[in-house]
Order: structure tokens, then sequence, then C-alpha cells
């Protein structure tokens, strides 16, 4: 789409995903099979889809189809994959009788339908079923769809991890695209709010009396690659430090007949992405070199805290800026020279959770769910703390100093407090937090949610995004206090979560069965363990 | 600002052989002009507004001997600092502070140590703003003294290690001129503000010099009118920092910068370890720490005792803040964010007409912005500046029966970037197509 939404994550304690938020979703997609169980009775449903006249599943009065035209069948080139997905989700729009029809297809017909919409050429809706198929195994048909002579792929995306070390993927919905991200920031940002009179060429639908605007300070970001030990895991550090330029600090410098012994090693070598395979070989035999995987070496042991300069990738690939540029300025209609503000859109801070580890004395921070939202006094009360849960190199909860500017400041902290006040009440920007680590005691999500959220956000629309709205629609819930061993256990300071209608609605747009993506365990997490949710929130307040 | 010259970045190469050759000889001529008796003379305007104040905050204490920044051999653009670095007849270097290769992938410098922590570090003299409770209050006399430490660091430190394999090595302090950001621009309200900051350093840690103007870009030789932000009202907050490393002041005694013994302490000076029991007793134990001194005349000078790479970068984050706090209507944040455009894959199928929000033609557009749209006979346009994007018409796709003919069927295709990595999830999520390369936006 045209106009981006300007995501904004501050205050945000390490291992809470700020750097997470401009990353690019794509990169963590899986792609897989498409399974039918069986070919032909899944076919035959499939045409049940194709052959249905969907004129009559308006209730009365919600047809939103502005042309008076007759409903188009699935297949034709008239009606894009997105409208079929539309069609074929339960709607509060359509009639009781339609959402029964529509619940009772088995869950996998869904995709092959839009699958199959997704590849059939344009003539031969009438013959599709030639194009698709399954190998025969041993003599009996197979389950592996195949399609215009290939297998045919599916994409997923993980949200959690199993206890057993399995994952939890979900299919992500045939039109799914992760969104192109323009980083904005990453560490050091410098804002300023703005009355919105003053600003000409605003986005439309913007309800703001103030905007803020924020820039990053740096040019190069000061990254420490702890998964680039791990050969070819982190391929953009490998790609980065590739370059002939990188500013190193705690690598260890690899002496030629090292690298030689590194290279010959053939099995191991090429786990390496091609970028760190190529600097390696070259440097084989002739000249040190810095490899992403081999830190510094003190006393015998690998430092934990190698570090490298990375140009910022809005400067590294200025195109994907300039095209964002012009995207927006043809939404807004304006030309080349008119000036295009580009305010922030949305306040997203990350939580980082922790399970208590009782046997280590280490008390529980896992009272979130994936997505709250807090008021202004509680959502200020919050970042006053700026509370995280233990990580790996600390021993259990602590403030990262107000608004996690630690002591990196040479005035005392309330004159940044009075400043962003300011700044939340003339801009308005909700206070939403997001959930890293944790969700409850028993839930592992690491940065999951993190990279799934920016996803869901810029696909709601502003009136989606208002607190008010989503309150009233039951799309959030408030968090109440309650009593617990005698104790009063204050949770209400936690403000409003997500309910399973948000994640129904909205986590919909991204996969194929949101429901399932969430269930209660995520979202009330003191159905977890009631014990340790309000030892989380005592050790909160 | 000019990122070549200012960050050494040129989109995703590197700098060209002119430029490095460039910067090579420039670095040749600025340590060959450094003999004894031939440094800059004269201060430059930021050095001079840095004094001025040092020198009316401590006015009851250095009559006699004002306060003076040190000589140094000023760093007019990026990538000098770099070049200093090293020998220029050899591929390593190492001192008491750091140990520096050239490798084929950049410059490695490894620091004494591998981690810093932030415990105690934080030291702030007394005098001017009140002091947070989390710092180290630090009495006037002792930074005085800590001060004309910091100009002498040990012979040694001031080499510049490009000249370190000579019969006759250069000594110098090196020094940066940075203007970080404090204000951002809004286009079409106000222009970018920022801060000056003065950075120096004996040579001997010249690598982190070149680790700050990597993060924050150098803003030019100081001593040039148009580098001057007291000229600059328009880009120019009215605040000025200076940071000066020195590794050594790790080695003073309490005793020795003026510290009261236990028995002579305030309570707050025992808390903070501003006192001392025996008399060999090293300033905060002999570790790292910083030492700040600011008031609200918007100066901020900051010593720093060691050469972690870290620490210089948050120093200048910390100025900042300052900075934005005295400005007003201004934060600085720690802070990520995003600008996300969804996308969505609508198929082979696209009629451009279901997006269209406004009755304007494309010809209207290139007639209205020549700058950027260059539209063709055939009835499409193409960015001047990227060629990989293209403008369809709004009817683009509206084709409706038979099969489109392929070169338009490239362009029904959905908005479709590429990302930094040359991929995008369509290449392989969508086997069964082919795509131009090409993204298209509509009018």
């Amino acid at each position: 789409m045209a106009e981006g939404l300007f995501c904004h994550k501050p205050c945000t304690v390490s291992g809470g995903g700020k750097s997470e938020i401009s990353k690019s979703l794509g990169d963590y997609i899986q792609y897989g099979p498409v399974f039918v169980a069986n070919l032909e009775e899944d076919f035959d449903l499939v045409q049940q889809f194709f052959d249905r006249d969907y004129s009559d599943r308006w209730k009365s009065g919600r047809r939103r189809d502005d042309a008076q035209r007759p409903s188009r069948t699935l297949l034709s080139p008239l009606r894009s994959l997105g409208s079929v997905i539309q069609l074929l989700t339960p709607s509060d729009d359509y009639t009781p009788e339609y959402n029964a029809w529509l619940a009772s297809f088995p869950d996998n017909i869904f995709p092959l339908v839009y699958l199959i919409k997704r590849y059939v050429p344009v003539q031969a809706q009438g013959n599709w079923r030639d194009f698709f198929g399954v190998d025969s195994i041993n003599g009996r048909p197979g389950h592996e769809l195949k399609g215009l002579g290939r297998r045919l792929i599916g994409s997923y995306l993980r949200v959690g991890l199993l206890p057993t070390k399995g994952w939890r993927t979900f299919k992500l919905r045939q039109d799914f695209a992760p969104a192109v991200k323009v980083q904005m920031e990453d560490d050091i940002t410098a804002s300023a709010v703005v009355p919105v009179g003053q600003i000409q060429h605003l986005p439309a639908g913007l309800q703001a009396a103030s905007c803020k605007f924020s820039v990053n300070c740096e040019y190069r970001l000061f990254q420490r690659p702890d998964d680039a030990v791990h050969r070819g895991l982190d391929r953009q550090t490998e790609l980065d430090m590739s370059r002939p330029d990188n500013f190193l600090s705690n690598f260890e410098p690899l002496t030629a007949a090292q690298v030689q012994t590194i290279v010959e090693r053939v099995t191991e070598f090429d786990e390496f992405s091609p970028p760190m395979r190529e600097l390696l070989s070259a440097s084989a035999g002739s000249g040190t070199v810095v490899c992403s995987a081999y830190p510094r070496l003190m006393d015998g042991k690998p430092s934990k805290n190698p570090r490298y300069l990375q140009i910022r990738p809005d400067l590294q690939a200025p195109e994907v800026g300039y095209i964002a540029e012009r995207g927006m300025r043809l939404a807004r209609g304006i030309g080349s020279r008119d000036p295009l503000p580009v305010p922030v859109g949305a306040v997203l801070i990350g939580r980082r959770n922790n399970p208590p580890d009782r046997a280590a004395g280490i008390r529980p921070l896992a009272v979130y769910n994936p997505i709250h939202y807090q008021e202004l006094p509680e959502f200020f009360m919050d970042v006053i703390c700026s509370l995280t849960g233990k990580s790996p190199s600390t021993t259990g909860a602590g403030s990262e100093g107000a608004l996690t500017k630690g002591s990196f400041n040479a005035l005392r902290t309330i004159v940044d407090l009075n400043a962003a006040l300011v700044s939340y009440v003339l801009t308005g920007l909700a206070g939403f937090s997001t959930a890293a680590g944790y969700v409850g005691p028993d839930k592992r999500v690491d940065h999951d949610i993190s990279l799934l959220v920016p996803e869901i956000w810029c696909r709601l629309s502003a009136k989606e995004r208002d607190p008010a709205f989503l309150i009233r629609e039951g799309h959030l819930e408030p968090v109440h206090d309650f009593e617990h061993q005698g104790r009063n256990v204050p949770a209400s300071r936690l403000g409003y979560r997500i309910t399973a209608k948000f994640v129904r609605t909205f986590f919909g747009r991204v996969f194929d069965y949101p429901d399932r993506v969430f269930d209660d365990a995520y979202l009330r997490p003191e159905t977890q363990d009631l014990d340790a949710f309000a030892d989380g929130v005592h050790n909160i307040t | 600002m000019n990122l070549a010259t200012a960050v050494g970045i040129d989109g995703s190469r590197g700098m060209s052989p002119q430029d490095l050759a460039e910067v090579r000889a420039l670095a040749e001529s600025i340590v060959g002009r450094a003999r004894p008796g031939h440094l800059e003379t004269g201060l430059c305007p930021a050095d001079r507004r840095i004094e001025t104040f040092l020198n009316a905050h401590f006015a009851d204490l250095t009559e006699e001997s004002p306060l003076r920044l040190p000589d140094s051999l000023a760093l007019p653009r990026h990538g000098i600092a770099r070049e200093f670095s090293l020998p220029a007849n050899g591929d390593s270097y190492r001192n008491e502070h750091v140990t520096s290769y050239r490798v084929r992938n950049g410059v490695l410098h490894n620091p004494r140590s591998d981690r810093r922590t932030t415990k105690g570090t934080f030291h702030v003299c007394e005098g001017g703003l009140p002091i947070p409770g989390d710092k180290k209050s630090v009495p006037r006399p002792v930074f005085v003294a800590l001060f004309r430490q910091a100009l002498c660091p040990p012979i040694e430190l001031l080499v510049v290690p490009r000249t370190s394999k000579q019969a006759e090595p250069v000594r110098a302090f090196v020094s940066l001129l940075l203007r970080p950001i404090v204000s951002p621009e809004v286009p079409g309200v106000q222009p970018a503000k920022s801060m000056e900051v003065r950075f120096f350093a004996p040579a001997g840690v010249v690598s982190n010099l070149d680790f700050v103007e990597s993060i924050f870009g150098n803003a030019g030789n100081p001593h040039l009118p148009e580098n001057d932000a007291g000229l600059d009202a328009e880009h120019w907050t009215g605040h000025s920092g200076c940071v000066l490393l020195a590794p050594h002041l790790t080695q003073l005694t309490k005793k020795q910068l003026g510290l009261p013994d236990w028995d002579n302490a305030t309570e707050r000076q025992r808390r903070d370890g501003m006192c001392w029991r025996s008399a060999d007793e090293r300033y905060n134990d002999g570790q790292a720490f910083k030492v700040t001194c600011r008031d609200s005349s918007g100066v901020i000078v900051t010593l720093i005792a060691d050469n972690y790479f870290g620490y210089c970068k948050k120093e200048v984050k910390t100025q900042i803040s300052y900075a934005a706090n005295l400005f007003g209507n201004a934060e600085e944040e720690h802070s990520g964010g995003a600008l996300a455009f969804p996308r969505y894959n609508l198929g082979g199928h696209f009629n451009a007409g279901d997006y269209r929000t406004n009755d304007r033609t494309l010809a209207e557009l290139a007639r209205a912005d020549p700058d950027a749209i260059e539209l063709l006979p055939e009835g499409y346009g193409v960015d001047r500046h990227s060629p990989n994007l293209v403008y369809v018409p709004a009817d683009a796709g509206r084709a409706g029966d038979g099969d489109p003919p392929a070169a338009r069927q490239d362009l029904h295709d959905p908005l479709r970037l590429q990302g930094a990595t040359g991929e995008t999830s369509f290449d392989r999520h969508m086997e069964a197509d082919r795509h131009s390369g090409r993204g298209a936006i509509l009018p």
C-alpha cells in the first residue's frame, strides 16, 4: 500500500525487541508443502465453492458491493484473491445460514480454494482439476499437492515454541506478503512534537491535535551479533562483515594459515552464507581477516561482546526508502518538491518477560498477554520504572531507569519525564506494549510477537488502532484486581489486553486460522498458573 | 550532510579508490605538518565557547592559570581517523589500551578488556544543575585537577599510530567536530537542529574517533567559518559539548586530586567514595569512570577515563539528551522504529481501478512531477531516479477476458519492492511465477 505506518518503539528494555520492529518478517517465514487428505473428495468440496451463487450471503442492509452487478464467481478474473478470502471468512455482515455453511467444511479445504484461485490460469477455469494432482506412492495416491508440474508451497510462521523444542507454526494467508519496512530508528532518536495546524500534506485519516516526528541520530549501528557464532544463521551479519570497510571490535584476527584450515574443513565451511565464504576463500593463504563466527578469545574463551558497526540499512539500500516516498507522495497528491511529513503513527513498547525460576530464587515477570494497552497514568507508571525481566545477562527483574535511559542522563530524570509526558498528552498516541520472552510462565515466545505485531498494526485502519474503538467493540478487555490467598492483587495496573475477538478479527488478516494462534492460555496468562501470575503482579507493584 | 565525506557511506558501495587516495593524502599532509611548533594555533570557534564556559564556571579556581583545551590535529573529514589508527607501513599496532589490526574486511580494534560495567561509572561535577542521586558527586577543585591531568597523558599514548614505525613518531592530540541531531526536521515547519560536540583524544586512541565519526558523522574542519555552528543559527540548538578521552586518569590517587580524608568528608562523599582512608587509594578505586561538568548555560564537558567504544557512543547520546532537555520541545529517546507498508499478494490479476482514490491521470502526474516521472509512449511511466519503479495508468489490469499480453502481465503484479538482500519472499513463495523485478505504483 502507498501509505505506511510509522511504528515507534521507545522505552524498550534490552531483550524487548527494539530492533525486531524494523526487521522484515520475510526472513522468518517457513515454506512447506500443501497436503490433501483425499484428492478427489477434497476437490469435490472445493468445487462446491466454485459452483455456489454468493448473492444471498449478505444480511439485509449490509451489502457492501457498490455496483449492482451480479455476484462474481470465485474464479472470475474480476474477483481478487483478497476478495475470495473475505468471502469465505465468517463475518457479522453475513447471514447465519451462510456462516453455518462455511463452518460445515473441513479446515484444510479453504487453503486449497485460495491456492487454486491463485494458480489456475484464466482460460482454464472450467477444467481446473486438470492442473492439480498428487504423486502415487507405492501404488496409492500421495497427499502432497502438486500443480502445474510443481510441488505447491505454502508459507508458515512460527508463533511460540513448545516445551518439547517443537515450534508452533501457523499457515499464512495465501494473499499475505510481509510488510516492506524502512528503518526509522534503532537506538538514539531525536523527536519533536508539532501542532497539526502548522503541518501541510499530512496522511489522510489522522485524528491527533499534534504529531510526533522522530529521526535516527546515528548513521551506523553498534551491533553485537550474538547469533553469528553459528555459521550461516545470521546472514545479514555475514553479508555486512564481508565488506572491505568494517569497523570491528572484540573479534579474533585470523591469520592466513588459520583461515586456510577453516576453508579446508569443507562440510563446516559450507555452512557459511556465500559472502562470508567468498571473503574467507579470498583470504586463505594471504593476509589477516575477521570472521563473524570467531569472537576474540579472552583467557581462552570467546568474548561475549563481539561488535561491529553496521551501516544503517536504509542508507545501504536507499531505493526502498525512495519508493516508499514516491508512494506516499502519490497517495497524498503532492509533487516531489512539496514537504512530506511522516509522523509517528503508533507507539508499541516492548516488554521482556521471564518465568519463575524457583530453584534460583528468581521471581516471575510474565503477566502480560501478547498485546496490552494502558491508559496514560498506568502507561507512565510503567515507563518511569521500565521494568525488565531476567535476561541471560541479569539475575532477575530490574529497572532500566526512567524511559530505559538508565544512567545516561546528565540532568535529573524528571526533565525527560516531563518532556515525554507532554508529548503523549499532546499527540494522544496510545501506549500499547508487546510481549517478548514469555507469555505467562509456560508459553515461550522469544521475539515471535515482536516481529508479528508491526505486520498486524500496519494492516489496521486509524479507527481500528484507536483504543476507545477497540474497548467498545470488545477487542480489548480490562484486567481486574482480584483477591488471591487473602491478598489483593492489583492487576488493573496492567491495563487492557487483547481478546479472542481481536485475534480472530485482526490476526485473521495474516493467518488462515487466527483463532488458533492464541488460545486462552496466551490471552489470559493467569489460567496457566494463578500463583505465578499473582506473584508476577506483586513483583511489579 | 554529504554522507560520503561525513560518514563514508555511499549507498551499498564502499568508498571509491579515488576517495580513499584522497583521504590517505590528506592524512599524510596532516601528520606532515604536525611537527612541534606547527600545530594549528588559535582556537576554533567551538573550542572558544567551551573554554569560555570552563573559565567562567571555575573562575574562582583558575584565575592564576586558566583551563585550556589541548592543541590538536583536527580531522577534517571521515576516514582520516582510520588512516591514523594503523602504521602507514604495517598492519598492526599495540599500546597499553588497544591492539589494532588492518584486516581484509576493515579494521579490528580490541581494547584491553572486552567489556565494561556501568556501575560506579558516572560522576558529575558540583555547581550548576542538581546532581541525580544515582551519580557520584565530584567537588569542583577535583574536576579542575582531573581536567588538568587529562591534558597530560603518558607520552607514548600521544603517538599517532600511523607514524609509530617512523624514526621520529608524531605525538599529538587529535580532535573531531560532531553535529549530532537534537531536534528532527519537520518538513515544511522547522529544519533539523543539532548541537556541536568537540571530541579530543590522545592519538594513541584515535580509533575511538574513527568509531564516533562513523556513527555520528564528521562535521568538517572546525576552524572553517562554514562549519561554525555560531554562524548557523538556523540549524544550531545553541548547545556545545566537549569530550576528552583520558584513559590514564584511573592511575591518580584521591589524595593527589584533593579529595578529603574520611573524617573530613560529607555523608554523600562517604557514600560516593569521594574520600580516602589511606593515602594511596586511587580515584574511583582505579576503575573506569566518566566525569561531567555542566550547567544551564548550555555547555557540557566530559572526561572519559577509558577507551571502551561503547562509552563514547553513550556519552554523545547523553550530551544530545542534555541539549534536548535544555532546548525544550525535543526528546532524546531510546527507541527503535520502522515505517511499515503492508503488502498483499493479490494473485495474477490486478485491477488498478479498485484502488483509485482520485481522478488524476498518469499524464497529469508526469506533467506535474517531471523530475520524477518519465512517461513512455507505451502509456506507462518509469521513475527517473529509480528505474525499477514503474507507474501504471489507472485503467491497468481491466483486461477482463482473454490472456493479457505477457508484457502487461508483469505490470499487473502487486507492488513488489526489492529489499537489501535482493530477494523477496515472493521469489520463494510463488514458485509458479516469474516476476520481472519491477515494482509498480498506482497514481
